[in-house]
């Protein structure tokens, strides 16, 4: 994917994994205007899930009010180093993306 | 078997995708199941009002609640990347949702947590100008509010 590319981290904080993404999309709003003054489409990120050992840890739907380049922390409990966390999202085209990571130390 | 699934239960387009085959064919244990655009909620993001997206999230009138944290600035530097973080104090929060009043749609996002994870979202938004911004908690299938005023120098939904 040319527009796209997602980075996922994930780090044991006392007994509570904290998750961190950051996903390269443009979360165009449909109002902007590019530089022929030609209103640039609405495109953006609707739904992202996270699991945690294949068990959903976090269910999201996003409008284009998330910023461009989006960025997501969450935390969550009985998580241990070695665990697989994986997010997935999908936007308003119909293009998607997966990443997985393990729960460092 | 997986990508069959994906047959039966997505639409064609999204099967179709060189994304969706990767996602179909990676370590199937750990990752999230094939994501529908369906499972949106169309009127609540379409809703130009506060008020009307509040409504769309379906669970009645939000009490007042001071068991919500809002961590935005008070003064946003940047309208187009706005850091907030939201804690729930609230027993048994499953959901949030996060309203900007005076943007041109209000509800920015959603998210539903599964058990174990904390009531807790780390997030950048985008904040048109000055108004108030929302946390809607969804605990128990009853709605808490709390919300936070806030100036915009540079608005951001251009």
């Amino acid at each position: 994917m040319a527009e796209a590319s997602t980075r996922i981290t994930a780090r044991m904080r006392q007994d509570v994994a904290d998750i961190r993404a950051l996903v390269m999309h443009p979360m165009e709003t449909g109002n902007r205007r590019d530089a022929k003054n030609q209103l640039v489409p609405l495109h953006f990120i609707q739904r992202v899930q996270v699991t945690h050992n294949g068990r959903i840890v976090l269910d999201a739907q996003w409008s284009q009010a998330i910023a461009r380049d989006p960025f997501l922390g969450i935390r969550v409990r009985g998580a241990k180093p070695g665990d697989k966390v994986a997010l997935a999202w999908v936007d308003n085209r119909g293009a998607r993306e997966s990443v997985e990571t393990v729960v460092a130390a | 078997m997986k990508r069959r699934l994906l047959l039966q239960g997505g639409s064609a387009a999204f099967v179709l995708a060189a994304p969706a085959l990767r996602l179909a064919f990676a370590q199937p244990s750990a990752l999230p199941s094939a994501l529908s655009a369906a499972d949106w909620n169309k009127a609540g993001f379409e809703a130009k009002t506060a008020a009307e997206a509040i409504r769309q999230l379906g669970a009645g009138t939000p009490a007042s609640s001071k068991d919500i944290l809002i961590e935005i600035q008070d003064v946003i530097e940047n309208g187009a990347r706005t850091r907030i973080e939201v804690t729930s104090r609230i027993p048994d929060t499953r959901a949030l949702s996060i309203v900007t009043d005076r943007n041109p749609y209000p509800l920015a996002a959603t998210f539903t947590f599964g058990e174990g994870t904390e009531p807790y979202v780390s997030t950048l938004i985008k904040v048109a100008e000055s108004g108030t911004v929302r946390v809607i908690v969804n605990a128990g299938g009853r709605l808490y509010a709390t919300s936070r005023d806030v100036k915009t120098t540079i608005g951001g939904c251009g």
